[in-house]
């Protein structure tokens, strides 16, 4: 037994997650519940704090005012984003709202008493400016030992560059402190955040549980063609994405084409989500313009199996994955790439924009996968025509690629990572 | 799949009869194995033929340990072969289930453990 995983044995402090939401399937939800099954794996307890929650309300703590889409913080952060100046009674409703919110961490603190704040993104993108001021004067009161978990920060969005909240970015977003210890989940963020803040950070990419081998088809999952109307044989290419433009379907749409397996269909799993229908229609319309058989599909993917209120069947994303042959992840930017970690598990050959992270971090891992720049190329179609043609080459690399995954992006990473995060606090 | 399996004392010890734990016979593997658990509450697996293992053979492992711990029982590894060992190590799967280098160490373990 070595000195780190002893740590284990010696310490099972308590967490207390606080986020602005935990519910749902968007990535810091999903995140911590890995996070959490790590923890609780290794006996220590768990308690969420948040406006909006689909936890165990045994363990949970809701602060309605947390959620980012509250109205006052609604109205607070159209405020401060669209406007040069603040008024001074925006600057007094901050404080009220601050002092609020930091009354409720107190009260999340002490019903539960744990021993480790983890911060799930509340301090990094300012979403709510509230939360993140009353998180940081907590903090800073009490000097708890935190981990703020970062998974974008406002300086990568344009639309948090206002000089009505830069006394507040600068303050909690991140704030920075000697017992709060800082993780990333790419390496250039890492650094951007240390050129700015001068604060050490550890990078701990998002994880899928490995050792639990992948679902296999089954009888549920075996309809999902026939479903969405495709017949049996037909060459499923996934696009496991929401349609945005920095998601580059164009590319995907047209590999299809090109590739001219008789019956391709590109399946799109996520819908477009906040950011306009624009993309959404020039994209059926490019797919219609090249003749190309496009599926968005997110009204039949959920949370759980199930029905729907026509009582359809509902499939998962799992489901979805199990029936594609190929999956494209043609993105132009990516905080990290879940999806690209998600066909990995899937034991899917992988079609892949190089963007930045992919390279910085992904790719030197040795990842076998069919990598594009920008653009595809007669030399790169021809490459998975190659694979595709050759189930042996095709086996070998969707298994490398999977024991790759289990060595770096696993559960077993995740639980390495926070070991250090525990002994750079206990000492080993 | 064939086994070889040895009693010692109250110990069982298996030894797969393969070179390889793969994908093309990791539910083979768990097919035949499974029975061999159900009876027995320390198991050893004596993994001295076996020169290749996969994820699906991972799998397989650790479906038996799953197995094993779910009726409160106790599975060690030994006689691991280099490169099985060092994948192993790899996915950390060795600190989940205990390796030694013999079936007397394996053995010894399980005996002072109750």
């Amino acid at each position: 037994m070595n000195d780190k995983s002893d740590i284990w044995n010696r310490k099972k402090p308590s967490f207390g997650f606080i986020s602005t939401r935990f519910a749902g399937l968007d990535g810091v939800s999903l995140e911590t519940g890995k996070w959490a099954e790590v923890l609780l794996s290794k006996g220590c307890k768990i308690y969420y704090m948040a406006g909006q929650l689909d936890t165990d309300p045994a363990i949970s703590y809701l602060a309605p005012k947390a959620f980012f889409k509250h109205d006052e913080i609604l109205d607070l952060q159209e405020s401060i984003f669209t406007n040069k100046k603040r008024d001074s009674k925006i600057s007094r409703k901050i404080q009220e709202l601050k002092e609020e919110l930091k009354s409720e961490i107190k009260k999340f603190h002490s019903k539960f008493g744990f021993e480790f704040l983890v911060i799930q993104n509340a301090s990094a993108i300012p979403v709510n400016i509230p939360l993140g001021l009353a998180i940081t004067e907590f903090i800073v009161e009490t000097g708890i030992p935190t981990i703020a978990h970062h998974h974008d920060f406002f300086w990568e969005r344009q639309r948090f560059n206002s000089p009505a909240a830069g006394d507040y970015l600068r303050a909690a977003f991140p704030p920075v402190h000697p017992s709060i210890q800082h993780v990333v989940i790419n390496s250039l963020a890492g650094y951007e955040f240390g050129r700015l803040t001068g604060a050490s950070w550890t990078l701990v990419p998002n994880v899928l549980d490995f050792k639990a081998l992948p679902q296999e088809q089954d009888d549920y999952s075996k309809d999902f063609k026939k479903d969405i109307g495709l017949d049996d044989d037909a060459f499923l290419v996934l696009q496991p994405t929401r349609v945005v433009s920095r998601k580059g379907i164009e590319i995907a749409a047209e590999i299809v084409k090109r590739l001219g397996i008789p019956k391709a269909c590109l399946v799109i799993s996520h819908e477009s989500g906040d950011e306009g229908e624009d993309y959404l229609r020039r994209i059926d319309e490019f797919a219609k313009f090249i003749g190309v058989d496009i599926k968005i599909i997110p009204g039949k993917i959920g949370k759980e199996r199930g029905k729907d209120e026509n009582g359809n069947k509902v499939y998962t994303l799992w489901d979805v994955y199990v029936n594609a042959d190929i999956v494209t992840y043609p993105s132009l930017y990516e905080g990290y790439g879940n999806a690209f970690v998600e066909a990995i598990y899937f034991k899917k050959p992988v079609i892949v924009n190089r963007y930045a992270v992919f390279v910085a971090d992904i790719e030197p891992k040795g990842f076998d996968v069919i990598s594009i720049d920008n653009y595809i190329t007669d030399d790169k179609l021809g490459r998975i025509k190659d694979m595709l043609n050759n189930p042996g080459r095709l086996a070998e690399m969707v298994e490398k690629n999977y024991m790759l995954g289990w060595q770096y992006l696993s559960y077993e990473m995740l639980e390495e990572k926070l070991e250090q995060l525990l002994i750079n606090y206990y000492g080993s | 799949m064939e086994f070889n399996t040895e009693k010692i004392g109250d110990i069982t010890v298996v030894t797969p009869l393969a070179n390889d734990i793969d994908v093309s016979n990791a539910d083979d593997f768990k097919t035949g194995i499974f029975p061999i658990l159900e009876g027995n509450s320390k198991i050893i697996f004596d993994m001295n033929q076996v020169e290749f293992l996969d994820s699906s053979g991972c799998g397989a492992l650790l479906s038996c340990l799953r197995q094993m711990n779910k009726s409160g029982g106790s599975l060690r590894l030994c006689s691991v072969q280099k490169a099985v060992r060092t994948l192993l190590e790899i996915v950390r799967m060795h600190q989940i289930i205990q390796i030694f280098n013999t079936v007397e160490e394996a053995v010894s373990s399980l005996q002072t453990s109750g």
